[in-house]
């Protein structure tokens, strides 16, 4: 390191300030700038802005160009610098160095840290009785613990976030004051001393009194024993059980009325995650890392894992104990944890105290509350790697992920809805792009409030009232998202955009990737539904660009919807519309074979979903012709076809037949795979051969439209076998574009929204 | 039916002229007998008094004819009831039919007998009317038109600005037999029991609610397109309120259940004709049922929920397994939403 003698430093003085944007806030950077200011004798001082960082230094200018590097080099991996402007300005004569609090309201362009798990350093201080701290199911630093959840405005001082209402101890005050101390500055610094609480309480709201410590002994001996216990997490509270006793899972199934939805287990630490699945070296680091995410992982067989945990699926949403709370409770714990979002079906994650006694009532038989509130709900977020290729596919984008991953260069301020099922939206400020975490399915009253509530937030947070120039929804007429947006856009008197569903599902991608190139790209864009141009429900769908203008050139053969809704909850009725085959009959009654085949033959609605593809093939080959959860039938397929791959490599397969009079032709597609069915040909093997096929669609389709540029999105890319297939089969010829920061379902709707508006739209 | 020398219907039949009165004299005058209709006069002339309602509704329902009734008692009952829903005793109505070229004369009768036993059930007299008839292609068998007055009852107050916090919603009976009815026949579907259309003059409970307790009834509603849901959203829009209500208490017959399922419906928005809302004051809720329940056609009378302080403008369900859902207004038809 370099070291200057501090006189030289302090002579031929002027004055710098160095503006930072970026993650720079809640991460410990002012207190390390201070630190670094200190060892070098400079003075003046270091600021929290509403922009970010503002540092004033009276030096020269070779000094302030190594500050700058030392900034770099030494903090590059924990933040996240944007900009960092250097402007010299009038010398202020200041004779020390120090952090000022200085709070304005602006108009922020500092990014928000998300919440951290908990550092090495926490966690030894946790379980070192010598340690003031052990113990503390709160314990952080500036380099770990809750961030976006407990922020109430910017900038991220203590005074601004849940935690203003903590007093400090002296002793918690002497090391937030002492620059050599590791909490120096840190803004979410308490101990057991000063800081929260948990409380306990029994199923009858009778609050049980025991200390900080016995709390989470009980807690842990009652899970043993194979109660069920709501504990309040980071993001929201957990409804938590023994994930190796069947009796206690099958019990929180029945209480929670999930039946078959797989549920996430919490394991102590990654030891641990081994001695139950198969987790490789990429995947534990992605359940090591700081957002600590939940990880679909491949169980290991013949372990104690409660068959109830995920029925029929044989992997497991692993993760980690990521709070110091967790890592006290599963440290007394033999076995792992189910950790699952405590919320009533169909309802967003619940987040405060009195609605989890509530609501929860009559689900758990013990209820843990801290007195820190939630500002912010955030579920867990969800990623998977795929298992040949490691490519990661982001299931559930929420805590621990950072809202600005993503950029796009705006002048305007606009807003984007999103989708209804898998919503978020996307605040672009005129500076930056702001994607929301997941926010649930907005059919849900609760889920609209909470939509409403972060909306809200964000908009006090990041721009001044009545900046927004344009609201861009869903062209689906009947999404909440889209009546919100049109609410929103008259009352403030702003032009509202409508897009297509999945034109702005390849803009996502597209945008993703900051792709400017007038190459030819095509878009392969596959989920379950949404709303067609032509009043279809499409699903299957391919778009051309060059870059400025977007058209549909392919899409699966249109089927029939039979009976709305219920169509992607039976899957027997994707398979009825694809085939009439008298092999599907023993899957209906009757009367019901009679009615299904009216309805199909009146029906006025036309569908090319792959989603209902996937869901017809898993109900012809057997799979089930029920689902009980979405995209239930596409995870049993995939599995199904993994398994084949698993065996016998990954050599091409032949294909399906597809192709009819210049349409894909799922018709018949489907009959090749009822005479593979007769031929007594494997589920196994047809998985995989429908998978090989999707492949070969995609290459042909390319082939067709001389595109060597391929984008992926839609919820039917949450397909690892598929990722991986179209990776192993196309990358020698193509340039394939994936998510890479967003989900590629309907949470990247709204970016998609706001990337159709800057690349493809010419009014703007 | 009256012998005739005719038995389908043609264009002449609308003419004016001399089939129009072959046609009208041969029966429907006999039929729908009373003294201001014998006039046979441009228009009935009579005298009211007071406050008075005045209602108008077209019926184009196909098929016309349906389990449970065909569209003649819809479309005395559809009027009678728009009329009770405000709170009046029907008295008079208009009946106008607008006739496809080559209806049978047979199934022209049997509209007419039920429109007149509905007629005589609901005790209001058919005093004005008229036909025509349009091309082969340019109807549907047959569309009609009533319209219709009535005496408001002395004691009745029904307003939209009634409607207040803690109110209770309730519901007469259980819901979308009607809509079920007619799809099913529409589209050929079986069911272990048939389904049969609710279509029923409600004015006579209606007379009983009020005269029984008046001011404290706020709103009448009866449930027809859109269903239960749809009126509920115009109400929480028009009073500025919200609503709530609880899908366990939502009486739907086992077998429409079924339907409805079957054909991916929700039973909340499926159309009902003889189902209706009352709005109420908390303290008479019960009453309301208890009474509703003595009466055929309410026996599942029902407080299905109630107005709330919150959540303006919003109808909220909640539903069976816990979480709460909206309730949107239908705009078109039931698109799938799922991805
Ligand atoms: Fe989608
Ligand atoms: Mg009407
Ligand atoms: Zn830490
Ligand atoms: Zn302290």
């Amino acid at each position: 390191m370099i070291s200057y003698p501090p006189e030289i430093l302090t002579k031929n003085c002027t004055a710098y300030e160095l503006n930072i944007s970026g993650m720079v806030q809640g991460v410990g950077f002012r207190p390390f700038v201070y630190k670094l200011a200190y060892e070098w004798g400079l003075t003046g001082y270091v600021k929290n802005t509403t922009e970010g960082v503002c540092i004033y230094l009276q030096t020269d200018p070779i000094t302030i160009d190594t500050f700058i590097e030392q900034i770099r080099f030494h903090f590059g991996e924990h933040i996240f610098i944007r900009e960092l402007a250097v402007t010299k300005v009038k010398n202020l004569n200041l004779n020390d160095f120090s952090i000022h609090h200085d709070l304005k309201l602006a108009p922020a362009k500092v990014s928000i840290t998300p919440d951290l798990a908990t550092c090495e350093d926490c966690l030894q201080e946790l379980f070192d009785s010598q340690n003031r701290r052990s113990n503390y199911g709160y314990n952080s630093c500036t380099l770990c613990g809750p961030r976006y959840s407990i922020l109430n405005s910017l900038p991220f001082d203590r005074e601004n976030t849940m935690m203003a209402d903590f007093g400090l101890c002296p002793s918690c005050q002497q090391e937030y004051e002492n620059s050599r101390d590791r909490r120096f500055f840190a803004q979410t610094i308490s101990c057991s001393e000063c800081g929260i609480r948990h409380q306990l309480f029994d199923q009858h709201d009778q609050e049980i009194n025991l200390t900080q410590s016995e709390i989470i002994g009980f807690a842990a001996k009652r899970i043993s024993e194979g109660k069920i216990l709501c504990i309040k997490a980071i993001g929201g509270f957990h409804l938590v059980a023994d994930a190796t006793n069947h009796k206690a899972i099958k019990e929180l199934r029945e209480r929670k009325n999930r039946p078959s939805r797989p549920f996430a287990v919490m394991f102590r630490n990654s030891s641990q995650v081994r001695e139950y699945t198969e987790a490789s070296l990429a995947e534990l680091e992605e359940l090591q890392s700081e957002k600590a995410p939940i990880v679909i992982v491949k169980q290991k067989s013949g372990t104690n894992l409660a068959n109830a945990v995920g029925p029929g699926i044989n992997s497991v949403g692993a993760f980690l104990a990521y709070n110091p709370f967790y890592h006290l409770l599963l440290d007394q714990l033999a076995h792992p944890v189910v950790a699952t979002s405590a919320n009533l079906s169909g309802e967003p994650i619940i987040y405060k105290n009195d609605k989890a006694q509530e609501d929860l009532r009559g689900i758990y038989d013990y209820l843990v509350t801290n007195n820190r509130p939630i500002s912010i709900p955030q579920d867990d977020s969800v990623i998977r790697l795929s298992p040949r290729h490691n490519k990661k596919i982001i299931l559930r984008r929420s805590r621990g992920f950072r809202l600005d991953e993503t950029s796009l260069k705006l002048k305007k301020p606009v807003l984007c809805m999103g989708s209804d099922l898998k919503s978020t939206f996307t605040l672009q400020t005129g500076h930056q792009t702001f994607i929301s975490q997941y926010l649930g399915d907005l059919e849900s009253f609760q889920s609209q409030e909470n939509f409403n509530l972060v909306l809200t937030q964000f908009r006090k947070l990041f721009i001044r009232d009545g900046q927004i120039k344009s609201v861009l929804t869903d062209a689906h007429p009947l999404f909440y998202s889209s009546s919100l947006g049109k609410r929103i856009a008259d009352d403030e008197h702003l032009s509202i955009i409508p897009i297509q569903h999945h034109i702005a599902h390849f803009a996502a991608v597209f945008g993703e990737h900051s792709s400017s190139s007038s190459q030819r790209s095509l878009g392969v864009v596959w989920d379950g539904t949404g709303y067609g141009d032509d009043g279809q429900i499409w699903g299957g769908e391919f778009f051309l660009s060059d870059g400025s203008s977007l058209k549909r050139v392919a899409h699966l053969e249109y089927f029939r919807v039979i009976s709305g809704n219920r169509m992607s909850k039976e899957t027997r009725l994707s398979a009825l519309s694809l085939t009439e085959s008298n092999e599907l009959k023993p899957k209906f009654t009757e009367r019901e074979w009679n009615n299904y085949r009216k309805l199909k033959a009146a029906s006025q609605t036309c569908t090319s979903s792959m989603g209902r593809v996937f869901d017809a093939i898993a109900s012809i080959i057997g799979l089930t012709d029920h689902q009980t959860f979405e995209g239930e039938a596409a995870m049993l397929l995939e599995q199904k076809a993994q398994s084949y791959f698993d065996v016998n490599g990954y050599a091409p397969l032949p294909y399906y037949t597809f192709e009819k009079d210049e349409k894909i032709d799922v018709y018949s597609m489907v009959e090749s795979i009822f005479k593979d069915l007769n031929l007594d040909i494997n589920p196994e093997e047809i998985a995989a051969r429908f998978h090989e096929t999707l492949v070969k669609i995609i290459e042909k389709m390319a082939q067709k439209y001389h595109s060597d540029d391929i984008y992926f999105s839609g919820g039917v890319f949450q397909n690892a076998l598929l990722v991986d297939l179209i990776i192993e089969r196309l990358s020698g010829s193509y340039s394939l574009y994936f998510h890479e920061k967003l989900s590629p379902n309907d949470e990247n709707i709204s970016f998609g929204q706001l990337s159709y508006f800057k690349n493809f739209n010419p009014c703007v | 039916m009256p012998k005739l020398d005719f038995d389908v219907i043609t264009l002449g039949h609308g003419s004016g002229g001399v089939l129009t009165n072959k046609l009208l004299k041969s029966g429907v005058f006999d039929l729908l007998k009373n003294p201001l209709l014998d006039t046979h006069h441009d228009g009935a002339v009579f005298e009211l008094n007071g406050k008075t309602a005045f209602s108008t509704d077209s019926y184009v329902i196909s098929p016309i004819f349906f389990p449970g009734g065909n569209i003649g008692e819809l479309a005395i009952n559809g009027t009678v009831n728009d009329l009770a829903m405000c709170g009046a005793q029907p008295k008079y109505l208009s009946l106008s039919f607008i006739i496809e070229e080559g209806l049978k004369m047979t199934e022209f009768w049997e509209v007419l007998v039920s429109i007149k036993k509905a007629a005589d059930t609901a005790g209001v007299q058919i005093v004005t009317g008229d036909t025509k008839v349009v091309e082969k292609g340019k109807g549907d068998k047959l569309f009609i038109n009533t319209a219709g007055v009535g005496q408001l009852m002395s004691k009745a107050n029904i307003d939209m600005n009634q409607v207040k916090p803690g109110d209770k919603v309730i519901v007469s009976d259980s819901i979308a037999n009607h809509g079920i009815a007619v799809m099913s026949i529409r589209e050929g579907l079986e069911f272990e029991t048939s389904i049969l259309s609710d279509t029923r003059p409600l004015n006579g409970i209606v007379g009983k609610l009020i005269e029984e307790f008046g001011y404290d009834i706020h709103l009448l509603r009866d449930a027809t397109r859109g269903g239960v849901a749809s009126v509920l959203n115009e109400i929480a829009q028009d009073a500025q309120v919200g609503i709530e209500i609880l899908q366990k208490h939502t009486p739907v017959d086992p077998e429409v259940e079924g339907a409805c399922e079957m054909l991916g419906l929700d039973p909340l928005y499926v159309a009902n004709e003889g189902v209706f809302m009352i709005i109420a004051d908390a303290q008479i809720a019960d009453d309301i049922v208890q009474m509703l329940r003595t009466f055929e056609g309410s026996k599942k009378a029902t407080i299905l929920g109630e107005i709330v302080e919150g959540h303006k403008r919003q109808v909220i369900l909640q539903s069976a397994i816990g979480g709460k859902r909206v309730l949107n207004m239908l705009v078109g038809e039931q698109l799938p939403r799922i991805c």
